[in-house]
């Protein structure tokens, strides 16, 4: 069996030892289909006979879920409702004692100029639930104490704008007639696709730690070439990607676009999914490659990792490119992130999920990534070569650039 | 002496390595870089998108007799008023305005601005006009009562006994100042105990601890490792909370707001510094323990990330929940607990009444469970380098927890 394949056969053994890379196997899919169906849960959770939770963020509504009562000192309340008009705090705090109310808020005479009001209760906290109300009744008998029932009207309504023409063209982010499920399951399949490149890169370079902990990569490089060295860890990691990738995206399948309502992410259509794949295989390469060559370069392990931290977060920054294709995935601009190797790998996925592509867009995509790829594991077969020839040394770029041609 | 011979050789030669000064400046950087790159890429794509204004002005018809002409706008375009609808209809028919707005003499009543135009204007021209309007409607309320209604009330929420505490809006900056930093403490205690980790279980593999250790005692070994990390992390957090103390300064003297002042001057400081500083060196512990114990390469940064991503939820339980319900059972629990403490006490300080009691206890408990800590660590090291432990596994990690459990009722009765 050639060498390139024993390493590949001796890398892939090595993961399916590991009891973690099972969970991950089916952890991954079953989270992946999992998502499919989070508008059903939360269907059923609406229906489900549950109490509300409180969060920070619901703290707007006017609606008071508890007796509470007002003390108004400065005579600004005409209509208390609500609310509990108390005359003064003494009858208020009775009221509190007793249990007739939660709370009670004391607008006191001078509110107008200093805007300080106090609410008093047994457990007082920074953010109370009938705050809201106590605001919205104050602003309503504010206005309305202008005596002016147009002017009140008014100042709560400025505008209501009629046109005679035709209406306005709305500011869209995302074309009017693209399919909202459809990009919900292009945004999953992506972001697979970014945590299946986080898991290669992951995966390659606690790969490269564990031979130079083992103090064995002296003994490999002798007896393999870097291409063959190289090529197998990378082809066995690939083949533990697309596996991993083969069964979410089989999950996906059969999970999306079941929904009875309509509801989260469509169906998978295959035939993107297959013209998507090569784009991930190619781009998987190049990213590792990339990764490879330069921790050839910066070989110490714990340097690896924070190298890694930092590729990560890289890793990302194509995406923000989708914000381009997202108003019109045919533009010039959306054509060109599709041929730019280092955002095609995601974003060609991207549109392929979104709509067809032009054939010649694909090809042309493709082509340029392949060079892309090949070049970076040229590269990154030439830096491990020079990293293992010159262990101890301080490589500079002139001694990059001389092994480039050597 | 020789404690600091090791912590002065893991201090120095971490924080002088090329990867380590890469990430301390490079990962704030990267944080600013990352949304402005994003928020350019927004605006480039809104900016593509927004159609352009014409620059043609629009006519306006007052039959309510609400603006003053003197008072007119003339961003984006210029207003051209007329005396009736036949003259400003004419003029948008003849290409003179792009657009007439026509205010009826009903508008107090009804509300209705009538846009008459055959390519609607931009809706910065809308705007435009609305906002003069509304500005208008505002200028004929006395300026006493619009401030208030404008600004609104300032709550405070105080308790019936004269001795109990208060809780001001002007809090609210302070508690999102605290957010904020217990957030930041907690990321940036992470990153640097992943790094504990990562060092002590590769050194533990290496199984250059033995070596080490035929020269020093496990706990001077320990406690110079342990702190050299630690001040490692400690060097980098300062770099990165100096930097934003730089911004914070920075801001406040562009903004004319003292935002520290809040933060120096809160009666909590005490708590705050020293519920963080715990649960730091608490986190650093358990990664140092985690790498002790040899726990597999998959293993281990699986189980360090589970603990991880628990934190995190704890931070959202924390931020989310907990500030409209922070006296149930579990904000309680959760306040003594070692591990969530410092998150969940601190918010519970900053938005409600916390008793005496749970403040001291849950401190007792955090400064209990380091110097346990520290202990536990020496009693790893010691096992590890005896024994030579086989790297852990889940059932064994189970197994065992069952055992010390077992003991432990044993002991108890």
């Amino acid at each position: 069996m050639p060498k390139l394949f024993v390493v590949a056969q001796e890398e892939i053994n090595f993961h399916l030892r590991q009891w973690s890379f099972y969970v991950s196997l089916l952890a991954i899919p079953i989270l992946f289909a999992a998502v499919g169906a989070l508008p059903r849960l939360r269907s059923a959770a609406h229906q489900a006979p549950l109490p509300s939770v409180e969060t920070v963020f619901d703290l707007g509504s006017e609606e008071l879920k508890s007796p509470v009562g007002v003390v108004d000192q400065a005579g600004l309340i005409q209509d208390f409702t609500p609310f509990q008009p108390y005359t003064t705090e003494l009858t208020a705090a009775a009221a509190l004692s007793r249990g007739d109310i939660d709370s009670y808020y004391v607008i006191p005479a001078g509110y107008l100029n200093t805007g300080q009001i106090v609410q008093y209760s047994q457990n007082p906290q920074l953010l109370s639930d009938s705050d809201a109300a106590v605001r919205g009744l104050l602003r309503d008998n504010l206005i309305d104490s202008l005596n002016d029932p147009g002017l009140t009207a008014r100042f709560d309504t400025p505008v209501k704008l009629v046109r005679q023409g035709p209406p306005p063209p709305l500011l869209r982010f995302a074309p009017a007639n693209l399919d909202l499920n459809r990009l919900v399951a292009a945004g999953l399949v992506v972001g697979l696709f970014v945590y299946l490149l986080g898991v290669g890169g992951h995966l390659l370079i606690r790969a490269l730690q564990r031979e130079v902990k083992a103090h064995v990569l002296e003994v490999i490089v002798v007896s393999t070439t870097p291409a063959q060295f190289i090529g197998g860890k990378l082809l066995g990691l690939l083949a533990l990607i697309l596996l991993q990738a083969g069964l979410a995206l089989i999950a996906g399948m059969l999970v999306y676009g079941q929904n009875p309502d309509g509801s989260g992410p469509a169906a998978l259509p295959l035939q993107a999914l297959l013209l998507s794949l090569p784009y991930l295989l190619l781009g998987f390469l190049g990213y590792c490659a990339l990764l490879m060559g330069i921790a050839a370069l910066w070989p110490t392990l714990q340097e690896s990792t924070l190298l890694l931290g930092g590729f990560r977060l890289l890793s990302l920054l194509p995406l923000i490119g989708g914000l381009f294709i997202l108003p019109d995935r045919n533009s010039g601009i959306s054509m060109a992130l599709t041929f730019l190797p280092l955002t095609s790998h995601l974003l060609m996925p991207f549109r392929l999920l979104l709509g067809a592509v032009p054939g010649w867009q694909w090809v042309t995509g493709l082509l340029i990534l392949s060079v892309w790829t090949v070049v970076w594991l040229w590269l990154s077969m030439r830096l491990f070569r020079l990293s293992s020839l010159l262990t101890g040394r301080f490589i500079s770029l002139k001694l990059i650039w001389q092994a480039m041609w050597r | 002496m020789r404690i600091l011979t090791i912590f002065w050789r893991e201090y120095w030669s971490n924080i002088t390595r090329r990867s380590y000064l890469i990430f301390t400046f490079g990962f704030p950087l990267f944080v600013i870089a990352l949304p402005v790159v994003g928020g350019i890429a927004l605006a480039l794509v809104l900016q593509t998108l927004l159609p352009a204004t014409d620059p043609r002005p629009i006519g306006l018809i007052d039959q309510a007799a609400l603006l003053s002409p003197a008072n007119r706008p003339n961003n984006p375009v210029d207003i051209v008023f007329f005396d009736n609808p036949a003259i400003a209809a004419q003029s948008l028919a003849d290409g003179d305005i792009q657009a007439y707005y026509h205010i009826p003499s009903d508008y107090w009543q009804s509300g209705q601005v009538i846009i008459t135009y055959q390519t609607a204007p931009a809706s910065q021209v809308d705007k435009m006009v609305t906002n003069w309007l509304e500005a208008e409607i505002r200028g004929k309320i006395p300026s006493s009562v619009l401030a208030r209604v404008d600004a609104g009330p300032i709550i405070t929420h105080q308790g019936i006994s004269g001795e109990s505490a208060a809780f001001a809006e002007n809090n609210l900056l302070e508690s999102i100042m605290v957010v904020v930093i217990i957030y930041f403490v907690r990321l940036a205690g992470s990153f640097t105990a992943s790094y504990m980790f990562d060092t002590i279980a590769n050194e533990s593999q290496d199984r250059t601890l033995e070596i080490l250790i035929t020269t020093v005692t496990p706990l001077q070994l320990v406690a110079g490792k342990f702190l050299g990390l630690l001040a490692v992390g400690l060097t980098q957090l300062g770099m990165w909370l100096g930097a934003l103390l730089i911004l914070t300064l920075g801001a406040g003297y562009f903004f004319g707001v003292n935002l520290l002042s809040y933060l120096l001057g809160w009666e909590h400081l005490g708590l705050m510094l020293s519920a963080l500083a715990a649960t730091y060196i608490l986190d650093h512990i358990l990664a140092a323990g985690m790498g002790l114990k040899r726990i597999s390469s998959g293993s281990g940064h699986l189980l360090f990330n589970s603990a991880n991503m628990l934190m995190t939820v704890i931070l959202l339980y924390a931020f989310y929940f907990l500030p409209r319900n922070p006296d149930t059972f579990l904000a309680v629990a959760a306040s003594l607990f070692p591990l969530t403490a410092a998150v969940v006490l601190l918010i519970r300080i900053v938005t409600s009444e916390v008793p005496l009691w749970q403040v001291i206890l849950s401190q007792l408990l955090m400064w209990g469970t380091v110097i346990g800590g520290v202990f536990w660590l020496r009693r790893l090291l010691e096992a590890n380098l005896v024994a030579h432990a086989e790297p852990m596994t889940w059932p064994v990690l189970f197994k065992n927890g069952i055992a010390g459990l077992k003991r432990l009722v044993i002991r108890a009765k």
